[in-house]
Formats: C-alpha cells, sequence, structure tokens
C-alpha cells in the first residue's frame, strides 16, 4: 500500500448547520479603486482584445442603471434556469474599459449580487476579493496568456 | 460576419468552457404556425456552468440548452429507477450510497471547473478513483433491462425538456403577453389560489420564474404524453426540480467554498517528500430560492393530479414517489463529502498534488472519465466532422 503524505483531512465549516445562501443576501465587500488597480496593469498591447464582464443587478432598476451607463457597449441580458439575471458586457481589454466597469461596480455595489470578469477561461468574481487579489488577478500567467491567445 | 459567426464568437466569451457547442435557428425546428416572429439563435452545449439560459443579445434572442445539469439528473433517475420498489434494507442503503456519490461527483466538478487547486482535484480524484465503480452495475443493469433503459431515457429527456422549456417560457412570456392569462384560464382549479398565493408573497423576479416554472411542467406533462403514462410524467417533473434544488445548492456551494479559498497559496514541493498535516475547509450549503421553486411545482403537480384523479405519491408503478422526495435528496447534501475510506482521500490528496501545475494532464483524466454520447454529425472526440 502506498502511505499518504498527509494526516488530517477536510472540515466542514459551519458546523454541520448548512449555510443558506439566498439571492438577496450580500457579502461583505471591498471598495474597488480601479485607478490604483489598473496603474500597473501589463494590458498595453490588450486594447482589441474583447473580454466578457458579468454583473448580476439586483433589481430592474440596477439592471437599467447599467444600462444607462454602459449603452454604447455590447450588452446581453440573460435570464438563467438558476433564477438568476445576469448582464454581460463586452468591453475592450484595456485599463480605460475596464477601469470603467470596476468604478461602476464599486460604487454601485449595493445594487449588484457580484460581478465576474471573464478573460478567456480564466475568471475573477469582484464580491470576496481583496483590490490586491483583483490586481494579482490581472497580473498572473494564466490571465497573461489567455490574453495572448484571444489576441491571435 | 453572419448570424451564425456572431453567435459563435459571443458564446466564445460567455461560456469559455462550452465544449460541443452547436448551432441552429428555431426556424429550422419550430413550425412558423407557432407565430414565433424572428424566433430565436439555439444553441446546444457542454459547460460546467450549469445554468441553461435565454439571453437577448444585439443580433436577437439566443437560447442556450446546456445538457450538463440533466446528465447528472439522468444518473439520479437512473439509480432510482433501478431500486423502484426495493424497501429492503440492503436497497435502501444501496441507494443512499449511489446518490451521494453523485451528488459528490457533482460537487467536485463544480469546484474543479471553479478552480483546478488541490483541494478540488482531490474530491475529484476521490469520486474517479475510488467511487465511480459503484455505478458500474447501474449501467451494466440498464444495458440488460429493456423496461429499465427506456424509462430512463424517457426520463432524462423530459428532464432536460425541463430546462429548455422553462427557458421558453421566458420567450413566450415576452413575446406573448397574454399567454400567461390563457394558461390560468386552462388551469383555474389547479393554478388560481397558487399564482395568487406565489404573486402576493413573492418578488416579480420570482414570479417570473414560477412562471416559467409551470410552463415547463406543463409542456413536459403535455409533450411526453405519447411515451409515458400521466402518474409517470407527473412524478418525473416533482423528482426533476427535487434534483435541480440540489444540485443548485451543491453549485452555490462550490462557488462559496471556491471564493472562500482562491487566494490561499497551492504550492507544492517536489523537491521534499516530507509527511505534512493540510487542512482544507468547505462550505455546504442550501439554495433556498430554489428549495422554494422545487415546493411550488411539487404543489402544481399535487393538484394537478388530484384534478386527473390520480395518486401522485404512492410506492405502485414504475417510479415510486415518496411525497418528502425533495427532503430525502436535499438530506443527502449533509454528508455528501463524508469518506468511510481514510486511505481513498490520503491517497486522493496525494495524487491531486502530483497534478500539481499539470492543468492538461488533470483535464484529460476528467474528460475521460465520461461517456459522451455524439450525433451523427460529430466524431469520437466530439469534433464536427467537417471541422478543420
Amino acid at each position: 500500500m502506498i502511505e499518504s503524505n498527509y494526516t488530517a483531512r477536510f472540515h466542514r465549516n459551519v458546523n454541520n448547520v448548512p449555510e443558506r445562501f439566498r439571492t438577496e443576501n450580500h457579502a461583505e465587500y471591498t471598495k474597488f479603486l480601479a485607478k490604483e488597480i489598473m496603474s500597473e496593469q501589463n494590458l498595453e498591447d490588450f486594447s482589441d482584445v474583447e473580454i466578457a464582464v458579468e454583473l448580476h443587478p439586483i433589481n430592474a432598476a440596477a439592471a437599467d442603471l447599467l444600462k444607462q451607463e454602459f449603452g454604447d457597449e455590447e450588452i446581453f441580458e440573460s435570464k438563467a434556469f438558476s433564477g438568476a439575471w445576469i448582464y454581460t458586457i463586452i468591453v475592450s481589454a484595456s485599463k480605460g474599459a475596464i477601469g470603467k466597469v470596476l468604478d461602476f461596480f464599486s460604487t454601485h455595489r449595493q445594487s449588484f449580487k457580484d460581478a465576474t470578469v471573464k478573460i478567456g477561461k480564466e475568471e475573477i468574481s469582484l464580491s470576496g476579493y481583496t483590490m490586491n487579489e483583483v490586481k494579482d488577478f490581472f497580473d498572473s500567467k494564466p490571465v497573461q496568456k489567455a490574453l495572448r491567445d484571444l489576441k491571435k | 460576419m453572419t448570424d451564425a459567426e456572431y453567435i459563435s464568437r459571443r458564446i466564445e466569451l460567455l461560456r469559455p468552457r462550452a465544449k460541443f457547442v452547436a448551432f441552429s435557428h428555431s426556424n429550422e425546428f419550430i413550425d412558423k404556425s407557432a407565430n414565433l416572429g424572428d424566433g430565436f439563435h439555439y444553441a446546444n452545449l457542454y459547460d460546467e456552468q450549469i445554468d441553461s439560459n435565454v439571453i437577448s443579445s444585439p443580433r436577437g434572442l439566443l437560447m442556450i440548452h446546456n445538457t450538463y445539469l440533466s446528465s447528472f439528473a439522468y444518473n439520479l433517475l437512473l439509480c432510482r429507477l433501478l431500486y423502484a420498489g426495493d424497501d429492503s434494507n440492503e436497497g435502501k442503503t444501496n441507494l443512499k450510497r449511489l446518490l451521494k456519490h453523485n451528488f459528490k461527483k457533482y460537487f467536485a466538478e463544480q469546484l474543479f471547473a471553479a478552480h483546478n487547486n488541490i483541494f478540488s482535484r482531490a474530491i475529484l480524484l476521490e469520486t474517479l478513483l475510488y467511487e465511480q465503480q459503484m455505478m458500474v452495475p447501474v449501467f451494466g443493469a440498464k444495458a440488460r433491462d429493456e423496461s429499465l433503459s427506456r424509462n430512463a431515457d424517457i426520463g432524462a429527456q423530459l428532464m432536460s425538456s425541463a430546462l429548455s422549456f422553462h427557458e421558453l417560457g421566458h420567450f413566450y412570456l415576452d413575446n406573448t403577453p397574454q399567454l400567461w392569462d390563457e394558461i390560468l384560464a386552462n388551469f383555474p382549479d389547479v393554478l388560481t389560489d397558487l399564482y395568487k398565493e406565489v404573486s402576493e408573497n413573492y418578488p416579480s423576479q420570482f414570479v417570473e420564474e414560477f412562471r416559467c416554472d409551470i410552463i415547463s411542467a406543463i409542456s413536459c406533462f403535455d409533450q411526453y404524453q405519447t411515451e409515458t403514462d400521466k402518474t409517470f410524467r407527473l412524478r418525473l417533473i416533482v423528482f426533476s426540480f427535487a434534483a435541480f434544488a440540489v444540485l443548485y445548492s451543491l453549485t452555490k456551494s462550490a462557488q462559496k467554498t471556491t471564493s472562500d479559498k482562491k487566494s490561499v497559496g497551492d504550492e507544492v514541493d517536489f523537491e521534499s517528500i516530507e509527511k505534512k498535516h493540510i487542512e482544507y475547509d468547505y462550505t455546504i450549503g442550501l439554495d433556498l430560492d430554489f428549495i422554494e421553486r422545487a415546493k411550488l411545482v411539487k404543489n402544481f403537480c399535487r393538484l394537478l393530479a388530484e384534478k386527473e384523479n390520480l395518486k401522485l405519491y404512492e410506492k405502485n408503478g414504475i417510479f415510486p414517489l415518496e411525497e418528502n422526495i425533495l427532503e430525502d435528496l436535499l438530506s443527502c447534501v449533509d454528508f455528501v463529502m463524508e469518506s468511510d475510506d481514510p486511505n481513498a482521500r490520503s491517497l486522493s490528496l496525494l495524487v491531486a498534488e502530483a497534478f500539481h501545475n499539470h492543468s492538461e494532464g488533470m483535464e484529460y483524466l476528467y474528460l475521460r472519465s465520461k461517456t459522451f454520447v455524439f450525433g451523427s454529425d460529430r466524431n469520437a472526440d466530439g469534433n464536427l466532422k467537417n471541422h478543420k
């Protein structure tokens, strides 16, 4: 028999009381300072690459807000089987365009359950992550590779 | 750029992990007398991002049918059908084990799709290497028993249709505003009080999902009348939504676990064979909104059964169903991660470490562990035959 390296395993972290998920619950959130996140990003060559940002509005008013702000962009409105209403904005992978989405999400955080930036198969949810983690995401090797692949 | 090219490119952005994508337009499969206006683009795909959805795009409506969720629902149904009517303790224990395995595999795949790290790989490997053999006799029985096979296939088709019909519901409600009033008029005994209760007590977004669920249930009930009897159909609809409630709970659990863990370092020192003590936390919870929807669909089916003079909950027929089916399936969530084989867990962790920085190898193992059934337009590897 091969012996494992380990002596302890997996622990459920809620004392056997199921955590409850409700659409109206909002996680604690971080105020995103887009300028700070984007200032050191290496995105110079990717302004012609398209990426998707998914936003989950809490109600129709929040969706209208989004449509007003990004009226010039390509927006996909989606109703999913789970009951989620998702708005996906297609933006260029430039500091300005991504920064605008981050600013919008941060300013109107309480109107959105979540936002997810998708770059190829790499993605990061903007709820529950710190600014530094978002910074690291854009700078990570898989994301930089995904951007290069999308540029081809 | 043609509409098909445009939709194809957009799906690559919206669903970058989707596999086996196939396109068509509703004009190709829905009769023009259905009066759908411009109709909609239709994409069939397989994507661990589980939702099917209807998307309003600048080039018209796009309906995405994702077969991922229904493939799991199919396995759950097959297990249930195999042990239908078996009241022995052994039968009940075996069924519980099989359901737990399938839920755990689903949870593992959701974790792995969300983040390929040691923990998600370990859970997935545990199900692939140490539990997958549990399903061998189930598929063996299906191969031997024509009746079981037929009922499972019909059930799987209905469960898959339940997703599509729900999405079509959004389309029809947007395009035919009088449709809901017509449905209420057609089912006054069944829907009047239920809809009043829902519309008075739930937010508008939830009410729309409820209406689409009811459209889905009615469509499933009508569409499969030549293949199955009414009782089987109603029981399948109740089971489908109960199974979906568990699967969505596990999806949200995986998302929460991933979100909590993503910033934790995931390093392996290949230079050292020192024994270590590592602990991983995970979160398991319930999707209360979807559970509410499953309960409402269950109520609708009960009322429809009463109107049709059918017995929804009885231990008879090809698919016996208990009234507590939802609670019974949800109870599996509580012990989905339990393992009675510490060696399996330890070794799965070790192999998961060995796969560190080898995502291609893990992806290969993951895909090879599945059986995909393709139409005649695809090669055995899933690529389209005319694809270059």
